[in-house]
């Protein structure tokens, strides 16, 4: 199947999966101690569980402290499908039962068991392997193993976990050591858990056990995935990776290094790692030692203006397919200039790319996370074809790469109450100020941007009432203060103004009621800004069809008033004038129409005139899964008490991750704010053409 | 010598005999609306085969004619907008408005035609001028918020033409951004549908829902009408284009009347660089008006002098009862189609362009057979009678007779 791509600016979290491998060796390493371990952050594939099952059997066989004498007593362990569990675990298994047998489906019996068997038989341990299990039998007459020409590393990983319970042997390789950096893990976590070894040249040896109290292990996240999101934080906007661990020794890892040296903007915050919007220079790598990042550095220096330079990818023709001519064929679609010498290669990238590419994935799972990466951070639309092969190591990774898309959740601010109060599930805070049409005198602005900025919110600053000949001077001096910020503007002469300071890009453009179809929306669209904003009496299929013509970025009202009225006249102020009244006009008020039915219309007066809004709350709550385009999604707070606030926006929010259906999340609407209409989503307004009268 | 370049005289026009009035009475230019695009839908709008005669007519008499295009498109109102611009054209418009960037960039892309860019928009800076400057807009008007000080600096700080609102009718929210009509009614304001529900009667209550206002449904959002006439020749030194008189919806007699009276005082204030009796003026003004005027927001931010709370509409002092058709100087006959109904034998007023008023007395009413008639009863009709012979008054063209309301 074919998957479109297009650019979009990536702002969100990612938690990457947690390391299948340092889950099966934390569990594996588990069984050396006595005392209680808790796992944490444990990644729970079949694979991994299938080593927790064999694990808790056989420490449920410690505790009973049997040993097996006779010819029929054996220990059955289920491996399933997975690979990793019997070849890390059976060398321990054996040592502690005298007799495993190792079951699981056909496919695994079929994968190669060289070197056990051969150190097995040397050893006198009775090896039976048939087509759908392997039996073990016997006692170790010795610890230092030789392993020649071993096919994979997790048969030196289950020897190391044997030599570790023993704290004794050693283990000499013979030939061509392969993904050293896997021993290494194994090496690491035994670390861990006190057991030290030490290294010469191609041996192995058991140095000593530390007596180390642990109690509690975090599992790391796999870094594989890092290199794509992080790319997409480079050329989007920001990407934060929660619960990292800096010092991990994952080859995947050394991508931030590469980036560091080159201008990426990754900062490390606590434990988590955020990636900015950089300008990368070109770059020079040598993947030898992580050779699987090479496609998405391929992708990467097309992107850069000027010359890099990838050495050391011989190895990259090995893979999945050959991934020098993979990512050269795909790179030539977008015009890309790319030199291959003997063991490197030179691409002459460009900023600037404009993407119709049809992209092959040659069922390359690291080829189509590469250039899916690569088309949603260039113009135009890029075509991935065989999408589905990335299955092969992340099933997930468009789903999490759309997560980075998603819409963010922005209430209007009017006070450090409702701030305060909501600060925990918004992306974004309009902040209402003398320029916004309706905000609180006592505001103070510059705690609110520190709050915000605290807590990962983003700060957007109310620009959005219509602005006088001699306000200009004022506005532009306010525009100067916060001019790192997004501005909310409905004036077009303030937007002249930003254009001017050339703050285009930071321009939430919302006239309110005047955007009404995708052409227009197209148009202002094209002058750059941020985002612009669609009418709310338009409907919910106008705003779909609005959006797949354009495209746009779109700010928009999800929940709330929707100010229906606004005048620069002080209606209230010359009322009460005229009438010689006396009340408080300071506060909300509503205004009541009997004629046409209990309609109770909010209604505000400031210094910036008078304001009317719907007798309703709008909600589209119910369309939220077909809006999931929108860039924000917008909350107006008026009228609505803090709390409510909150758990409607969390409401909001989990419906969107689908942590409850929509159903659910309409009756908490409805509990917390039961003033809620459609408005006009799915009825247009009426256009009056006929002639009434001459 | 150059010739000065004079400000732009701009009336409404509902069909084409107010076009035709209109043009006859002093306009420079008139707006009109179409049957496509068009907002004040319940305004009598014109076909094309209408815009063609009125441009006909209007360049005739040096005149240029605008359309309106300026409802805030659906995506389902997109198509045909081209082509339809194109059929304007054709039939001789010379400039469209439209608050849609859309229609501004079709106009300047498609045809030869100026494009304007409608109060819809809410322009009240002249960075927001500048915006469309750039967008290509040949002219801005101006959002009816703007001051005579803002609009002079406006003017001053802008390089294309600005076009300011004179008189009529005032949105009381920022145009454009008025729902009120499209939510109390669900008629869409912004395309034409407009149920002026500021104007409606409301009660005020405080948050706790409690009544704070007096009497029952005493509040109202409505505002009075526009009346510049003091500011006309604060208009003409601000440099402004043009000068916008609103109501496309508005009768014959009284566009005749508006665009009459301000072409007589932009005329002497351009001869004469003043206004000797501008009481006058006002006093012709008000004969035609039904509503209570004021000066907006030309002072500054309105007072309780501009709004209207309990509005009671102010009955004009002059009636319209009908156009002069012919007369007949030797024996003092005057032919006359009717509109609203009188008696014989008594004074009307004449109202002719360039002239202003003069009192006639009338005799007996007859009708086409020669009938003596009670009275003038049925609008369209043609009836006559007689008055003074060889009155001068009544060898124009285009002249409308009115009676004073007791």
């Amino acid at each position: 199947m074919d998957k479109v791509i297009r650019k979009f600016n990536a702002k969100g979290e990612v938690r990457l999966p947690s390391s299948k491998s340092y889950s099966h060796r934390y569990l594996i390493a588990s069984l050396l101690t006595s005392d209680e371990v808790i796992i944490e952050n444990l990644n729970k594939c079949d694979d991994v569980l299938a080593t927790l099952s064999c694990v808790n059997k056989l420490k449920e066989f410690q505790q009973i402290k049997k040993v097996f004498t006779g010819d029929s007593d054996v220990l059955i362990l289920d491996s399933k499908a997975s690979g990793s569990t019997i070849r890390m675990l059976l060398p321990l298994a054996l040592e502690i039962t005298n007799s495993t047998k190792f079951i699981g489906d056909e496919s695994l019996f079929s994968r190669p068991f060289e070197s056990f068997e051969e150190i097995f038989l040397n050893q006198n341990i009775t090896f039976k392997k048939d087509l759908n299990s392997l039996c073990v039998k016997g006692t170790f007459k010795s610890y230092d193993f030789i392993v020649k020409n071993p096919k994979s590393s997790q048969f030196i990983s289950g020897l190391l976990f044997l030599i570790a319970y023993k704290q004794k042997g050693s283990i000499e390789i013979v030939g061509d050591v392969v993904s050293r950096s896997y021993i290494e893990m194994t090496l690491k976590v035994l670390n861990d858990f006190g057991y030290n070894f030490e290294l010469k040249e191609n041996k192995i040896v058991f140095d000593k056990k530390i007596v180390t109290k642990i109690d509690t292990i975090k599992v790391e996240s796999d870094m594989s995935a890092l290199p794509y999101f992080a790319v997409l934080g480079i050329t989007g906007e920001e990407v934060v990776f929660k619960d990292i661990n800096f010092d991990t020794i994952q080859n995947d890892f050394s991508f931030v290094d590469v980036m560091q040296k080159y201008g990426g903007n990754f900062v490390k915050k606590d434990n988590d790692l955020i990636v900015r919007k950089s300008e990368l220079k070109p770059f020079e790598v040598d993947i030898s030692n992580c050779i699987d990042l090479g496609p998405i550095f391929f992708s990467l220096a097309s992107m850069i203006n000027g010359r890099s330079i990838i050495r050391g990818i011989e190895r990259l023709r090995l893979k999945e397919s050959d991934r020098i001519s993979s990512m050269i064929n795909e790179l030539s679609k977008l015009n890309i200039e790319i030199v291959l010498k003997e063991s490197e290669v030179e691409i002459k990238g460009s900023n600037n790319l404009h993407s119709t590419a049809i992209f092959e994935t040659y069922n390359d799972h690291r080829i189509a996370m590469a250039l899916s990466v690569l088309g949603a951070s260039i113009d135009g639309t890029s075509t991935i074809k065989n999408y589905e092969c990335v299955n092969k190591s992340y099933t997930n990774f468009f789903k999490d790469m759309s997560l980075l898309n998603k819409p963010r959740l922005t209430a209007s601010i009017y006070t450090l109450d409702t701030l305060n109060n909501v600060k925990k599930c918004i992306n974004c805070a309009v902040l209402n100020n003398f320029y916004s049409y309706i905000y609180e005198e006592n505001f103070d602005l510059d705690k609110a941007i520190e709050i915000c900025l605290e807590n990962g919110i983003e700060p957007i600053i109310g620009l959005n009432r219509i602005i006088m000949e001699d306000e200009l001077g004022d506005v532009s001096s306010f525009i100067d203060k916060y001019s790192r910020f997004k501005f909310l503007v409905s004036d077009l002469g303030v937007v002249t103004l930003l254009e001017e300071k050339g703050l285009t890009a930071q321009i939430i453009y919302d006239p309110d009621t005047l955007i009404c179809n995708s052409s227009d929306l197209n148009i202002y669209q094209s002058f750059g800004f941020d985002s612009t904003s669609l009418s709310n009496e338009i409907t919910v299929q106008n705003i779909i069809d609005s959006y797949n013509i354009t495209k746009a970025d779109i700010f928009y009202q999800v929940f709330g008033r929707k100010m229906m009225f606004y005048s620069k006249r002080k209606l209230i102020k010359l009322y009460k004038q005229h009438k010689n009244l006396n009340f408080d006009s300071k506060q909300l008020m509503y205004l009541d129409e009997k004629k046409r039915g209990d309609t109770f219309l909010p209604t505000l007066e400031n210094k910036n005139g008078f304001f009317v809004f719907r007798g309703y709350n709008i909600s589209l709550l119910k369309e939220i899964n077909n809006l999931k385009f929108l860039k924000y999604m917008f909350f107006e707070s008026l009228t609505i008490n803090d709390d409510s606030l909150r758990e409607i926006i969390q409401t909001y929010s989990d419906v969107l991750c689908s942590k409850i259906s929509v159903e659910e999340g309409l009756n908490n609407i409805k509990t917390l704010e039961p003033n809620v209409e459609d408005g006009f989503a799915y009825s247009d307004t009426v256009y009056v053409k006929e002639k009434v009268h001459q | 010598m150059i010739k000065e370049k004079r400000i732009e005289l701009l009336a409404p026009a509902g069909d084409l005999e107010r076009l035709k009035y209109a043009v006859k009475y002093g306009a420079d230019a008139v707006f009109i609306g179409g049957l496509s695009f068009s907002l004040r839908s319940m305004a009598s709008n014109f076909t094309l085969e209408d815009i063609k005669e009125g441009c006909e007519f209007a360049h005739k008499y040096g005149s240029r004619v605008h359309v309106t295009c300026n409802i805030v498109m659906h995506n389902s109102d997109l198509e045909g907008v081209k082509e339809y611009l194109k059929e304007l054209e054709n039939c001789g418009v010379d400039a469209i408005i439209a608050s849609s960037p859309t229609i501004i960039r079709c106009v300047k892309q498609y045809t030869k035609m100026e494009a304007h860019v409608s109060t819809q928009q809410s322009i009240t800076n002249s960075k927001g001028v500048k915006f469309f400057e750039s967008f290509g807009a040949d002219r801005v008007v101006l959002g009816r918020e703007c001051s005579m000080e803002q609009i002079k600096d406006i003017v001053k700080n802008s390089s294309i033409d600005i076009e300011a609102f004179i008189h009529g009718g005032m949105c009381a929210s920022f145009s454009g951004r008025c729902m009120l009509s499209n939510i109390l009614t669900n008629r869409d304001a912004n395309r034409g549908g407009c149920a002026q529900s500021c104007r409606w009667d409301y009660d005020i209550l405080d948050k706790d829902m409690k009544k704070i206002s007096v009497d029952d449904h005493s509040f109202t959002m409505s505002s009075t009408d526009l009346n510049a006439l003091d500011y006309i020749p604060a208009m003409i030194d601000a440099g402004v284009t043009s000068l916008k008189i609103e109501g496309r919806m508005k009768s014959l007699y009284y566009i005749s009347n508006v665009v009459g009276t301000y072409r007589r005082v932009i005329d002497e204030y351009y001869k004469t660089h003043q206004i000797k009796d501008m009481n006058q003026y006002k006093k012709d003004m008000s004969r035609g008006e039904n509503r209570e005027v004021s000066h907006g927001f030309l002072a500054g931010d309105v007072t309780i002098n501009e709004e209207i709370y309990n509005e009671v509409a102010l009955k004009p002092n002059q009636e319209f009862v009908g156009l002069v058709k012919s007369y007949e100087s030797e024996t003092g006959k005057v032919t006359i189609e009717v509109r609203n109904a009188f008696d014989g034998n008594r004074d009307l007023e004449v109202m002719a362009p360039h002239l202003g008023r003069t009192r006639i007395h009338i005799g007996d009413l007859f009708d086409n057979f020669g009938n003596v008639l009670e009275g003038a009863r049925k609008p369209q009709t043609i009836i006559y009678f007689y008055t003074e012979k060889n009155l001068d008054v009544l060898k124009g063209e285009y002249l409308l007779l009115s009676k004073t309301i007791d």
